[in-house]
């Protein structure tokens, strides 16, 4: 199946690269770092025994010292901007930049057709997002489980990092597009950061609106990408299926405009 | 010489065609960088593409092989015009190869042969064809630019394609590397018959390749035909007559219109001819009296009949 080998091609090349290092070099030193905030406070401060206390509060009622705190923890790191940023790198670098280098050109010139290039640029991407995701979890879950007390809910923190995984899909998906625009790693990072902070004006310019009394701003918010993209945090707020299914919508639209594009443009 | 001139100069095309090109047109904005441009290479056949700097050369070949789109024109490869299923039998080098620089050689041809569809086996295979065995585990960034141009060609044969595009392939190599590659190119359209495309603005190199050539001058065929065709047809026959009786040769053929005299040359007269070849001037010659020490026939090279069909303009 020639697809699956490109993908496989796509993902030699990323994980020989330093930022597909550094990537996964992150992704493991997040859990690891959050575990060993979390195993420190246990056993340095001794949990709430110790009767240490922070803004007049023990330190045992502000942390709970469980394997469900250090997956939340970890998924909230991971969800920084940092590993999104290094994913629209390798984004940027397998679409923009092969673009900008012309090595893209050796691809184009074999029968295959130019939809399942970008596709399976796209699906290495986001498999090596899945990857980092697992990295994250595996790393955050398992010494957990032998070092700090275990409760048994955390199935819906493992569920929000499938879903920030699905967040981090959206984003590689805005990268392609936008790489399909500016034939350059630097034009896609700064592209889609410039894309999600308009949004996120947008969004607190929609809020302001309803606070006036705009109904019709109030009901455009839960449509807009930004939830969509912060839907991880379900497992904490509750899950909003808007938002999830905003996230489906937002991979979709903006893959099949990238597609559209890289279809209709000519290669140097 | 104009394109009525020229247009007389395009020999019949066979049938058996590896290559067909048909109206191919190509506008950038209200300029056609390739204007309805028919092309025929026969299958085995090494073709020469020629044309001045900014002719439409890369363009066409761009538009050949679907990595920009063409606003008119059918490109057939081997019978197949579908835009994708064409390219099967395709290997094609544009311009200077890109590769992935922190990579091997191999890994960058195993990612082509992914690309392709092939056996990861035929790497190797690929490597030896030029050469590069030697250098397989050497990241790229470290070849030369002689050693990427092979790597190219590697990479184009990979798929053991029937058709070779090459654009420029020479571009930047030093004499030894020219000769490698044109020897190389000579090998696979003799040992492999594989139908050769190249492009290039060293004349000498097309020349020395090429079995039939294309010129196009502003995005237009101007000429299409068989090398020795086009050298031989069309246009007078050179020649250089030496004599111990100079004045005798010139006052002689003064009266014959089938011979111009050109001036002097580098060791005798230079003469252009029409209508009668080097015996027949020689016979002519003798028979008149005229005592003649050399007869020269100053061939015709692709660069002379480039630069007369393109009105001087140099690549």
């Amino acid at each position: 199946m020639p697809l699956l080998r490109m993908i496989r091609a796509e993902l030699r090349k990323i994980l020989t690269r330093g930022s597909g290092w550094a990537g996964l070099i992150i992704s493991a030193l997040i859990p690891l770092g959050v575990l060993g905030v979390l195993y420190w406070a246990k056993t340095q401060m001794g949990g709430g025994d110790s009767g240490l206390t922070v803004n007049n509060s023990p330190v045992s009622q502000m942390l709970a010292l469980e394997v469900q705190t250090s997956l939340s923890w970890a998924l909230t790191v991971r969800n920084l901007y940092v590993l999104k940023l290094i994913l629209l790198m390798v984004t940027g670098q397998l679409v923009a930049g092969e673009w900008n280098e012309r090595t893209l050109r050796s691809l184009l010139v074999r029968p295959v057709p130019r939809w399942s290039v970008l596709t399976a640029k796209a699906l290495a991407v986001w498999i090596y997002a899945a990857l980092c995701t697992l990295v994250t979890l595996v790393l955050a879950l398992a010494p957990a489980l032998l070092l700090l007390d275990f409760e048994l809910e955390i199935d819906q923190v493992c569920l929000a990092f499938l879903v920030s995984w699905a967040a981090d899909a959206a984003i590689i998906s805005i990268g392609v597009l936008v790489s399909t625009i500016f034939p350059s790693v630097v034009g896609v990072v700064v592209g889609t950061v410039l894309f999600v902070m308009f949004e996120m004006l947008l969004r607190g310019m929609l809020k302001a609106a309803g606070f006036f009394g705009v109904t019709f701003a109030d009901s455009m918010l839960p449509w807009m990408p930004g939830n969509a993209l912060d839907s991880w945090q379900g497992h904490a707020d509750g899950w909003d299926e808007r938002a999830l299914g905003g996230l489906a919508v937002l991979v979709a639209v903006t893959f099949a405009l990238a597609l559209f594009r890289f279809q209709r443009t000519d290669v140097p | 010489m104009g394109s009525s001139s020229a247009q007389a100069l395009k020999s019949k095309a066979p049938a058996m065609a590896a290559l067909e090109v048909k109206g191919l047109t190509r506008r950038y904005g209200a300029r056609k960088a390739v204007d309805a441009l028919d092309l025929h290479v026969t299958e085995g056949s090494v073709y020469g593409f020629l044309g001045p700097n900014g002719a439409g050369k890369t363009t066409a070949m761009r538009c050949i092989l679907g990595l920009i789109g063409s606003d008119a024109g059918q490109v057939a490869i081997f019978g197949d015009s579908h835009p994708v299923r064409r390219r099967k039998h395709v290997g094609a080098l544009v311009e200077t190869p890109r590769f992935y620089e922190w990579m091997t050689g191999r890994a960058n041809l195993e990612i082509a042969a992914d690309y392709a569809d092939v056996p990861a086996s035929r790497v190797p295979e690929a490597l030896a064809r030029v050469g590069l065995q030697d250098r397989a585990e050497d990241k790229v960034q470290g070849y030369s630019l002689g050693m990427k141009q092979r790597l190219g060609i590697a990479r184009a044969l990979l798929a053991r394609p029937r058709l070779l595009l090459l654009d420029e392939p020479t571009n930047g190599l030093d004499p030894q590397g020219m000769k490698y590659v044109r020897d190389l190119i000579l090998e696979l359209a003799e040992r492999d018959a594989i139908t050769i495309f190249i492009s290039s603005h060293l004349l000498y190199e097309i020349q020395a390749v090429a079995t039939r050539v294309g010129i196009i001058q502003q995005g237009r065929l101007i000429a299409e035909g068989d090398v020795k065709e086009l050298l031989a047809g069309g246009q007078a026959l050179e020649v250089e007559v030496g004599s111990p009786d100079k004045a005798t040769l010139l006052e002689t053929v003064a009266d014959w219109p089938e011979v111009d005299h050109l001036g002097p040359g580098e060791d005798g007269e230079v003469f252009t001819l029409t209508g009668l070849d080097e015996a027949g001037l020689n016979r002519r010659l003798v028979e008149a009296g005229v005592p003649v020490s050399r007869l020269i026939s100053r061939g015709r090279t692709l660069e002379d009949l480039f630069l007369a069909l393109t009105d001087g303009e140099i690549t």
